[in-house]
């Protein structure tokens, strides 16, 4: 935490809420990021009153419609139809809420597991320690995406089960870069000195080692979240996730392969989105990944 | 000689998890198949891990249920066609990663780094998937430059000697040899130009950032001003110190790699290993499940030994440990 | 800090961006150049012709298929029959016979047959001997006798053969000499010659089988005939690959390389066709004929379809016994919608299993349209049980008479869900889908059937005959001893009579509805500008044995697109 001294000569410090936000404010395109992120955020919020039809109604004289700005597009649907004359922009809307409370959801379980597992066998025994992280190892030589599929092979294709996958999946990823974060934070001199002075289990764990890696636990989840994202809408272009009534975006794409001469939009549009909202994350995590840093900006 | 032992105790070590997961994996799947529950005893299973590891020794992987085929067998079959995609893919992102890391330096700011920095940063958030489409539709079927899927047309029939089609082309010897090569090169193109982009926007991030912080640190500087040419500095200094951090990730590249290589080969149609991978978990083949995983752990594993090694031959101080 | 660069390290600079502009210069130079050596007239290219079709076979023995896509990959390209049927002028013309008579009582037919005819020369066999009457025998009693060594071997099942009932046709077949033979029929029958021209009647090797009797498995996946190609290598789901048979008794193929590129995914195939890796392109979908007709390197060969799609109901399984519940179900679908999503207008709506275009369609019976408050109200009589959960069955993959039983499921389960009927969804995998319905797993089933020739009779006996019902291609298990009486005498009569039973049968069928017939989709075939010679059967089969390639560029130069009609002449 920085640090000035004011006119009276005394030390002050300056909260460390406030610097970040200072720093953050400096970086253009975290900015810009945090930008489209809230508007994206804000789309989806207001999802179920913006989209101008139901999602799964198929417009039987509507089918394949192009986009409304080019020739044969029409204004009542915004981005066009799909192969069964539903309309996409709805479909994006709300395959959006979709596929972005997804993420959330399965980033957040991910995280609340990962997490106090690394606190817990970190802060407690030593070969416990050893055999978590251990374990933790061997999952963390496969991919996300192998791992998630090997789960869903045992539950099944849907859209929950490909979250619950992720969530999963994401789980040794959290847990290990907590894991080392923490004990870095062990060997710190005011952590040995707290405890020294007979600090109890909580106040040293809320006082002091959780302020101290906050910062590596938002970076974490900000960068999983865009994984999470591009994990999911996978899932559901493979076919393992949403399945064709679910309007999730990876799923849509899926399907327009097969309609790709007939209705190139409905490749294009849902990309199109998941590489906007992926791109306003990285973004939003570089500025956060920046602004935390010990270095001077 | 004792890092590399040290890297294969490790090696060895992981592995043990990685068959008692699969183990563990493949009964309760078929457990949970099946609507049974689990009713073996601890030692009863233990025996059966046991008995399963004998056998992955003996070369027994397990038997593909759809068509009957050794597990193993069909593996190392499909195997060099997923490397004909992984290892171009690799050199040329780190060569062409290189080359834009050093023209960055040269000339930054000029429209080719500009373009690189944007490009590198979308390129990040781009889904592999929709990414490999958009492709395809400009290249293949808009341009008509590039075939849409498979290795090689089937008008040629090329016995397989080494599973690399661009090998087996020029050692055939059937007439049409030299044609066959250049159709094999044609369907290798867009794959493998898909799967180039993702490690080289992250090379290219990370070599350019290393480099240019490296550059401008003062013991280069320093020599500049000593008059120690350009290309020695670079060369030389700069980026032999500018690699570490990026091998350093490349053990987290390489599950991107693959993950990115599952998709691209369901794209193409292209018959390697992900391909087979997506098959057997539609079909729910948990036995030769169990012994796939296994296998490609074992090639992540040689992957993460190969570029630890890389790291300690061009890392003094890890030498000196 | 700034400083000027230097003389030399400006130099190291400019040389530096030089090499890289050079370097990114080449690297694109090179992959245009591989992809343009590619493109060019090479030698194996230019004299390989790939069809990109839409299914795997199931056998390469046409006697045991009934799949498009089976048969097109076998009957045309590996074997001859004895009679061939002129494609334009319907008629019937010599080929393995060269000439044949009829006794007075049309009970008795001598063929002569060509003896200069050589099996296929292969890698897994060679013949002895040129094709001779000992051929046509065992062909023949393969598919007749029970007792026959080779009746059960592959599928087991002749059904073309039974379903036409050739079984109680033929009496006695007899070799007269090395080269004629005699078939000895139970009753006079004027089609018998158009049997013979059929796919299933394809000549196969008695020689080959003999030499096979310890692994009759084979006989069927190595396959040998007298035919244009020769069958090289098969691998499911991807190639089949022929070479040209050079001693082949007829006009010779024009390409040494034959491969069927097997893409399931219509969006596959076209772009396989578009990015010239095929050379013709196997049922386009309707909404991308648009495409097609656009686009300036593709024709499009549109043939009126000898078809129907429909909608079949198990009369086994309750509640569809019943005939209110039939009827409440087919009147609740739209069938326009149907056709203007699925088939993009590309089909006419069925008003009776009969396409339009054969002989004894009937078109002035009651036609059946949408009507939803009956559909309900006829459920309601039938004591309806709003929990019942409909099964449809659809087949995954696309069909001459469907190009997408899914999307067409689901759109029929739109229209149940209006009158508060639920249903659900099945599908299997093309070979255990039909081998379930021979089962009479289904509730119902969403099918269809392509026609052999103009026949009536030969239409509907399969599939709404009881016989059809016991041999398993009727899918309603449909059993009307009336609809079988005015089959049986439309069979044995002409003219007016045969259409007044005809018309009968029909009326029958519309009073009972066992299926609800949904559509007659025409034939696409989509290929290359630069070839000629591409063809369809009248029934929609393929025939690649006359197509040429336009090798001149001249000659690509001036083709106009191609977008032919073949008109059939219809009697």
């Amino acid at each position: 935490m920085s640090h000035y001294i004011d006119r009276f000569g005394e030390l002050k410090l300056i909260n460390p809420f406030r610097e970040f936000w200072y720093r953050y404010e400096n970086h253009p395109s975290a900015l810009f990021g945090l930008l489209i992120f809230s508007m994206i955020i804000l789309l989806f919020l207001l999802s179920p009153i913006l989209a101008p039809y139901d999602v799964n109604h198929q417009f039987k004289d509507h089918i394949m419609v192009p986009p409304s700005w080019l020739s044969g597009g029409e204004i009542n649907f915004l981005l066009g139809t799909d192969e069964l004359g539903r309309d996409i922009f709805s479909r994006l809307l709300i395959g959006g809420a979709t596929t972005i409370s997804g993420a959330f959801l399965a980033v957040f379980m991910a995280a609340i597991v990962g997490i106090s597992l690394a606190i817990f066998t970190t802060l407690t025994g030593s070969w416990l320690n050893r055999i978590t992280i251990y374990i933790f190892d061997v999952l963390l030589t496969f991919p996300i995406l192998i791992i998630a599929l090997l789960i869903i092979s045992i539950i099944g294709k849907s859209l929950h089960h490909s979250i619950l996958a992720i969530s999963i999946a994401m789980i040794p990823h959290f847990y290990k870069s907590l894991s080392n974060a923490i004990s870095l934070e062990i060997n710190k001199p005011y952590y040995i000195a707290a405890k020294l002075d007979g600090a109890s289990g909580f106040t040293l764990l809320f006082s002091v080692l959780m302020p101290n890696i906050l910062g590596a636990i938002i970076i974490h989840l900000s960068l999983s979240l865009s994984t999470a994202i591009i994990e999911i809408a996978t899932l559901g272009f493979l076919g393992f996730g949403a399945q064709s009534l679910q309007p999730e975006w990876g799923a849509m794409i899926g399907n327009a392969r097969s309609f790709i001469f007939q209705a190139p939009w409905s490749v294009w549009v849902p990309g199109i989105a998941i590489f906007i909202s992926v791109l306003a994350i990285h973004l939003v995590s570089n500025g956060i990944k920046d602004s935390l840093s010990k270095d001077k900006y | 000689m004792k890092f590399l032992l040290k890297k294969l105790a490790f090696f060895f070590l992981l592995m043990v998890g990685v068959s008692v997961t699969a183990f563990i994996f493949s009964n309760y799947a078929l457990n949970h198949a099946h609507n049974t529950v689990h009713s073996q005893t601890f030692w009863n299973e233990s025996l059966q891990y046991f008995r399963f590891i004998l056998e992955l020794f003996q070369g027994h992987f397990g038997v593909v249920r759809h068509d009957g085929s050794a597990v193993l067998e069909t593996f190392l079959l499909k195997l060099p066609a997923s490397l004909e995609l992984i290892i171009p893919a690799i050199l040329l992102a780190w060569v062409l990663g290189t080359f834009l890391a050093i023209n960055a330096i040269l000339r930054p700011g000029g429209h080719v780094d500009s373009m690189t920095q944007i490009l590198g940063d979308a390129m990040n958030s781009i889904p592999v998937f929709w990414l490999g489409l958009i492709l395809l539709m400009i290249f293949a079927t808009g341009l008509e430059l590039f075939p849409v899927s498979g290795r090689l047309d089937y008008i040629y029939e090329i016995k397989p000697v080494t599973g690399f089609m661009l090998i087996d082309t020029l050692l055939s010897s059937k007439s049409y040899s030299g044609e066959a090569f250049f159709n094999a090169l044609n369907h290798l193109i867009l794959p493998v130009m898909t799967l180039t982009i993702i490690p080289l926007s992250y090379v290219n991030l990370q070599l350019r950032n290393g480099m240019k912080e490296i550059h401008n640190s003062a013991y280069i500087r320093a020599a500049r001003s000593r008059g120690m040419s350009r290309s020695r500095l670079i060369w030389r200094h700069s980026f032999p110190n500018a690699i570490k951090p990026v091998l350093d990730g490349m053990s987290l590249q390489f599950s991107v790699l693959i993950t990115s290589t599952i998709i691209i080969e369901y794209l193409f149609s292209w018959p390697g290993i992900g391909h087979w991978f997506l098959l057997l978990i539609k079909q729910q083949d948990f036995l030769a499940l169990r012994g796939v995983v296994i296998l490609i752990a074992v090639i992540i594993l040689i992957a993460n030994i190969a570029t630890d090694l890389l790291n300690y031959l061009t890392n003094p101080k890890l030498r000196r440990e | 800090m700034k400083r000027q660069p230097s003389h030399s390290m400006n130099q190291f600079n400019k040389q530096y961006s030089t090499h890289l502009k050079i370097l990114t210069t080449a690297l694109i130079l090179l992959t245009l150049l591989i992809s343009a050596c590619n493109s060019e007239n090479k030698s194996l290219k230019s004299q390989s012709l790939v069809y990109c079709s839409e299914g795997s076979p199931t056998t390469f023995n046409p006697q045991q298929a009934t799949s498009s896509f089976t048969l097109d990959a076998s009957a045309r390209v590996l074997y001859n029959r004895l009679l061939e049927i002129n494609p334009q002028t319907q008629n019937i013309e010599p080929s393995l016979a060269k000439s044949w008579e009829i006794s007075t009582n049309g009970r008795h037919y001598v063929f002569h047959l060509r003896q200069d005819v050589k099996f296929h020369h292969t890698d897994y066999w060679t013949p002895q001997r040129n094709f001779n009457a000992d051929d046509v025998i065992f062909t023949f009693n393969r598919q007749r006798l029970n007792t026959h060594p080779f009746h059960y071997v592959g599928l087991g099942k002749y059904p073309m053969f039974e379903a036409n009932g050739l079984k109680e046709l033929i009496s006695n077949i007899i070799k007269i000499d090395a080269h004629t033979v005699e078939f000895i029929l139970s009753r006079k029958s004027s089609k018998f010659l158009n049997f013979l021209a059929m796919e299933f009647a394809s000549i196969q090797s008695a020689e080959y089988a003999n030499s096979l009797m310890d692994k009759r498995s084979q006989f069927d996946h190595f396959p040998i005939g007298t035919g244009p190609f020769k069958f090289q290598q098969y691998v499911p789901d991807t190639f089949i690959r022929y070479h040209r048979n050079d001693e082949y008794f007829g006009i010779p193929a024009k390409f040494k390389t034959l491969v069927f590129a097997i893409t399931a995914n219509a969006s596959n195939r076209l772009s396989k066709l578009i990015t010239h890796e095929c050379d013709l392109m196997s049922q386009p979908l309707p909404n991308q004929l648009n495409i097609i007709r656009k686009s300036k390197a593709i024709s499009l060969l549109t043939q009126t379809g000898f078809n129907v799609a429909y909608w079949a109901f198990n009369t086994h399984k309750k509640p569809f016994d019943d005939i209110r519940v039939r009827t409440a179900l087919s009147l609740a679908i739209s069938r326009k919608n149907i056709i203007k999503i699925i088939y993009n207008d590309g089909a006419h709506i069925a008003h009776s299993p009969l396409p339009p275009t054969m002989y004894g369609a009937t078109i002035p019976l009651p036609i059946l349209s949408q009507n939803r408050p009956r559909s309900i109200k006829l459920l309601k009589q039938a004591h309806w049980d709003p929990e019942f959960v409909v099964d449809i069955w659809a087949m995954p993959v696309q069909r001459p008479y469907n190009p997408d039983a899914k999307r067409m499921a689901e759109l029929i389960q739109d229209d149940l869900t209006k009158i508060h009927v639920k249903s659900r969804i099945i599908s299997y995998e093309w070979g255990q889908f039909l081998n379930r319905l021979r089962l009479g797993e289904h509730q119902t089933v969403l099918l269809g059937w392509s026609a052999d020739n103009n026949d009536p009779d030969d239409f509907l006996t399969p599939l709404l005959s009881c016989h059809g019902a016991r041999t398993g291609t009727n899918r309603a298990f449909w059993c009307d001893p009336e609809f079988d009486s005015n089959l049986r005498k439309s069979i044995n009569s002409e003219g007016m009579q045969k259409l007044l039973y005809l018309k009968n049968a029909q009326q029958i069928f519309k009073n009972q509805l066992p299926w609800l017939p949904i559509a007659h989709s025409k034939q696409f075939l989509a290929y290359q500008n630069n070839l000629t010679g591409v063809q369809l059967t009248l029934t929609g089969r393929v025939d690649l044995s006359h197509v040429s390639r336009l090798n001149n560029s001249l000659d690509v130069a001036n083709t106009s697109k191609k977008s032919s009609n073949t008109k059939v002449n219809l009697k």
